[in-house]
């Protein structure tokens, strides 16, 4: 299932919120927690982290993974916390109201 | 996690500098492969050959591999430029609000340095707006470098009968010039209107607004237009009294007819005659004339019936006009003096029938300058104190800079440590250039916003002091004025604040950190210099401006004490109007007898008289007269001032009688014509012999005698040399005179001011009905002719002493910075057994020193300036010693002050504690 338009920017504060992580974590993160339903291209994502990181909503540090190579890590940062509750309460509300418009159409069908 | 370099957070926070394009390529690059590593890491531990995996991890990306990297990299240089920006951005609000922290935090160091800056801003622009408002503004109509003055120019109010002359243009000779001319499209004439008395509505208050009589072809040839209704045009220029019509300016137009707009048709008297406003001229245009803004214009041909008993209009020896011409196409400045010149001297010769006076027109020198500026009687006289000013506070300026410059010095070095510690972690030279330059721009903002607006103000105070004329205070700071005040705002700010910031910058990462544990007389050298070098600098420039204003004072008071060869403390001068009334003629004659008879029996007065000009009124009459025996070279040689005066004149006034008799009773109406002349014409026309009993022609005809000779007399100005002068009988010239004025001179037995109540009720007692126009003891209208030179040294003076104090602050700051700075070496020399003497005698020749050094370099300088002031000097010689001693003194006294104290300082230092201190 490719991804609604806008809401990439939405899931990758959502998976920065647990913790820093770097490019591929975030990538295999979405996979897991959607159960592989949600397809996001690998270099999509990258952009996205560039673009937040420009909007000052991430910050990004160079660290070393577990296996001992270099990665770039990416935190949130306050300004990104506020706008991932922003976003999230604006889209739960959008989702809501789509998914009662669509049911009572089923209804009247 | 951690890495080699810093955090951006960190590098924030020291301000250190943000990273190149290249690493931003890289970091990119990395990251891309890093992905595609830990991908297919991932692939391959779900059990994928590494080959696939690879293939997996490339398919995954969405796109060709090398078309993805190039879409990081843009997108990696795009946020890392946003961020730098941003990160400059903070960082200038960071300098800014550090720099503004600092200032508040020692908030008598920020307020001395906006302030004194304020002051060398707003003094230099104040000057700079008059300077442009009266030397460099042009007028404002169409293309003003095309128009040309001819005539002479200081001689805008003036009026001469007797004879034609080039320098002041007759009516008729305007009209010949105008009709011949080819270099100049057009040719317009203004003279003078006199006193006006206007009433705007009937019945109506009298008023006297400026007024100019003009050519019909006056705003054409400018380039002027209405705002309302029309300019003069071709319905006026036709015979005398025809045009009975009036312009006025849109100032006088919003001030004294409240911009009515039913202005136009209105009727208002002029000197008893009814005119009509026909028009209002173009918002901002104030006439030809540049220190006195016009009110109202005239048709020249409206003169005879404003001024019935004047002198004919269209006599060529009746000089009242100059001229305002635009250049023709192609034709230059040069080509039309050439060409005016010939055809004024033409002119005048085939228009005299006498051949004396043709040879002198043949060589006659004739004014033609450039008109872009306009008229101006007082540039000339103005530019060269004006250029004096300008040049003094722009030194004051100087030591400004220079005080603000040690300053910062003092503050880069006090702060040696903290830069140290910055350069150590890394922070770029530039980086703490800008933040030291921020500091001090932020200095320099606040002072030239402060400067500006006391600009503002103190241009105006010192316009209307210059010339009294409130109308004239409408000096604009204009956009040349704002440019000029920026550029030294940023000009100090450079010369204060970037260079010392660059010098602190410079200095290496350890020596300030090591200076913390330095000791005896190891301070030397490095920074200290530059602030002993600034504050000779200082002292020098100091002792200009205190030379020029002890020399300025001196040569005032050269001027004021000078002897007028009149009673000047004990004289009274009142100005009525006869001719208001109608009284001319013998009644005149009578009304002067009746006068002189009451205001004589006032107890406090010694004696009365009266005269047609009067004294300091600004009125004089000239008159072209012809002596036997003498050959003038040009025709201003036979130019002879005079006035006509009342009886016992001389007398009255307290002049000193060299040779002959004072005019009395007995040269009446009908006695032989009689004249006193002053000893400047007397040596002028007859050399050494004896004057009186000789005969001069003021008409062809009628010879005038010689009966007396008094010493020259300072009638109308102070200063110069004394002007020729002839004083005439007013009853024998009674007859000839339609407009005769009188101005009485009351000499009085002691202050004249007390007599002022008595003086107006025994007028009043004579007629009720006379207009007195002023009252006023002569020594007040003295002082008041000599307000622009008063105004120069009381300015020089403010300067002189500005610069003197901050000298002495710079030079207290030095001394103070380095007594600290060798409270070791003084305790050391204290404990091996100097005295509190030699302490003192140590710091205090220190000081002195760069004094020294300092009266040394301005000595040239000080004798330049001197050089330059001759002029305005009157008199008194560049060289003066008084002058130079007072100054020398004055500098002296107050440099040994600013040292003195820090040197009692150092020479209370206790030997154990300054020991103490530097461990």
């Amino acid at each position: 299932m490719a991804l609604v338009k806008g809401t990439l920017d939405v899931l990758v504060l959502k998976t920065l919120s647990w913790a820093p992580m770097h490019a591929f974590e975030i990538a295999k993160w979405l996979e897991e927690r959607s159960g592989g339903r949600l397809s996001v291209e690998d270099a999509a994502l990258m952009q996205a982290l560039h673009r937040l990181e420009e909007r000052h909503l991430l910050e990004a540090e160079w660290g070393v993974t577990e296996n001992g190579r270099r990665a770039r890590y990416y935190r949130l940062t306050s300004a990104g916390r506020a706008h991932l509750r922003a976003e999230t309460k604006r889209l739960s509300e959008y989702v809501d109201a789509l998914t009662s418009v669509l049911n009572s159409r089923t209804a009247n069908a | 996690m951690a890495d080699a370099r810093l955090p951006a957070r960190v590098r924030r926070l020291f301000r250190l500098d943000s990273r190149r394009e290249r690493e931003t390529q890289t970091d990119a690059d990395e990251e891309l492969t890093s992905f595609l590593r830990a991908r297919s890491d991932d692939l391959m531990a779900r059990g994928m050959t590494r080959a696939e995996a690879q293939a997996e991890a490339l398919r995954r990306l969405g796109g060709a591999h090398d078309a993805v990297r190039d879409r990081l990299r843009r997108s990696a240089a795009r946020r890392d430029r946003r961020l730098g920006i941003g990160e400059q951005l903070a960082a200038v609000a960071q300098d800014i609000r550090i720099g503004a922290r600092r200032l508040v935090k020692e908030p008598v160091i920020g307020a001395v340095a906006v302030l004194t800056l304020a002051m060398g801003v707003g003094t230099n622009t104040a000057i700079f707006t008059v300077v442009d408002n009266v030397l460099f503004r042009p007028l404002p109509v169409r293309q003003p470098d095309d128009l040309v003055a001819i005539g002479k120019l200081t001689a805008v109010n003036g009026n001469t009968t007797g004879g034609a002359r080039p320098d002041l243009i007759s009516v008729p000779l305007y009209r010949d010039v105008r009709g011949r001319t080819r270099t100049l499209s057009g040719l317009a004439a203004t003279g003078t209107a006199g006193r006006l008395d206007v009433r705007l509505r009937p019945n109506g208050e009298f008023e006297h607004p400026n007024g100019r009589f003009v050519s019909e072809n006056y705003f054409e040839v400018l380039g002027v237009r209405a705002q309302r209704g029309r300019i003069f045009g071709a319905p006026e220029g036709g015979a005398a009294g025809s045009s009975p019509v009036a312009v006025i300016s849109d100032a006088y137009w919003r001030d004294r007819l409240n911009g009515a707009r039913d202005v136009i048709g209105r009727d208002i008297a002029v000197d008893g005659v009814k005119l009509t406003v026909v028009g209002v001229t173009q918002r901002g245009f104030t006439g030809d004339i540049v220190e006195r803004p016009t009110d109202i214009w005239l048709p020249i041909e409206m003169r005879p019936a404003l001024e019935p008993h004047g002198p004919p209009m269209m006599d060529r020896g009746t000089c009242w006009l100059l001229m305002v011409g635009r250049l023709a196409p192609r034709a230059t400045l040069a080509g039309a003096r050439a060409e005016l010149t010939s055809l004024i001297r033409t002119i005048l010769v085939s228009t005299t029938a006498s051949p004396d006076e043709a040879a002198r027109y043949v060589h006659a020198p004739v004014d033609v300058v450039s008109g872009a500026q306009g008229i101006s009687s007082v540039r000339r006289s103005f530019r060269s104190a004006l250029v004096t000013l300008q040049v003094g506070v722009g030194v004051l300026l100087l030591i400004v800079c220079l005080n603000l410059a040690n300053l910062v010095l003092a503050r880069a070095v006090a702060r040696g440590p903290e830069m140290s510690l910055r350069l150590a972690l890394g922070a770029g030279r530039g980086r703490l250039v800008r933040q030291l330059s921020t500091e001090s721009a932020l200095v320099g903002a606040l002072g030239a916003g402060l400067g500006l607006a006391a600009a503002w103000w103190g241009s105006r105070a010192l316009v209307s002091a210059a010339t009294a004329d409130s109308a004239a205070a409408a000096a604009r700071v204009s956009w040349p004025v704002m440019v000029f005040t920026l550029a030294i705002a940023v000009g100090a700010t450079l010369c204060f604040g970037v260079v010392p910031a660059f010098r602190a910058s410079r200095g290496d990462v350890a020596s300030p950190m090591r200076s913390l544990g330095r000791t005896v007389g190891g301070s030397r050298g490095g920074r200290v210099p530059v602030g002993r070098l600034l504050v000779p600098l200082q002292v020098a420039m100091s002792l200009v401006l205190l030379t020029a204003a002890a020399l300025l004072s001196r040569g005032l008071r050269h001027v004021e004490t000078e002897r007028m060869g009149l009673d000047r403390e004990h004289l009274l001068v009142a100005d009525v109007d006869p001719t208001r009334l109608g009284i001319t003629g013998q009644p005149f004659l009578t009304l002067g007898d009746q006068l002189i008879a009451r205001i004589g029996s006032l107890p406090g007065v010694r004696a009365v008289t009266y005269s047609q000009n009067g004294l300091f009124a600004g009125r004089d009459g000239s008159a072209l007269v012809a002596v036997p025996g003498f050959a003038g070279q040009t025709s201003a040689d036979s130019l002879l001032n005079y006035d006509l005066v009342g009886p016992g004149y001389l007398q009255g006034i307290g002049a000193t009688l060299l040779r002959g008799r004072d005019l009395d009773a007995r040269d009446g109406p009908k006695q032989p014509s009689v004249i006193v002349i002053n000893d400047a014409a007397a040596r002028f026309y007859f050399g050494g012999r004896n004057a009186v009993g000789q005969a001069i022609y003021f008409d062809p005809k009628a010879p005038s005698t010689v009966v007396g000779v008094i010493a020259d007399v300072q009638d109308h100005s102070l200063g110069g040399p004394p002007v020729r002068r002839a004083y005439t009988p007013y009853a024998q010239q009674i007859s000839d005179t339609d407009d005769p004025g009188m101005s009485l001179a009351i000499r009085t037995i002691g202050n004249p001011a007390l007599e002022v109540g008595a003086v107006r009720a025994a007028i009043a007692a004579v007629d009720p009905e006379l207009p007195i126009v002023a009252v006023n003891p002569l020594s007040v209208r003295v002082r008041a002719s000599i307000r622009q030179d008063r105004l120069l040294v009381n300015l020089s003076f403010g300067f002189g002493v500005a610069a003197l104090l901050l000298a002495a602050v710079g030079l207290y700051g030095v001394m103070s910075y380095a007594v600290t700075r060798r409270t070791g070496e003084i305790g050391l020399r204290s404990a091996l057994g100097a005295t509190r003497g030699d302490v003192l005698r140590l710091v205090l020749g220190d000081g002195l020193r760069m004094v020294a050094l300092g009266i040394v370099v301005g000595a040239p300088a000080t004798w330049l300036a001197a050089r330059a002031l001759q002029s305005q000097l009157h008199d008194v010689p560049a060289t003066d010693p008084v002058s130079v001693v007072v100054a020398l003194a004055v500098l002296g006294a107050c440099a040994t002050v600013a040292v003195l104290v820090p040197a009692w300082r150092a020479s209370r230092v206790a030997p154990a504690v300054a020991l103490n201190a530097e461990r």
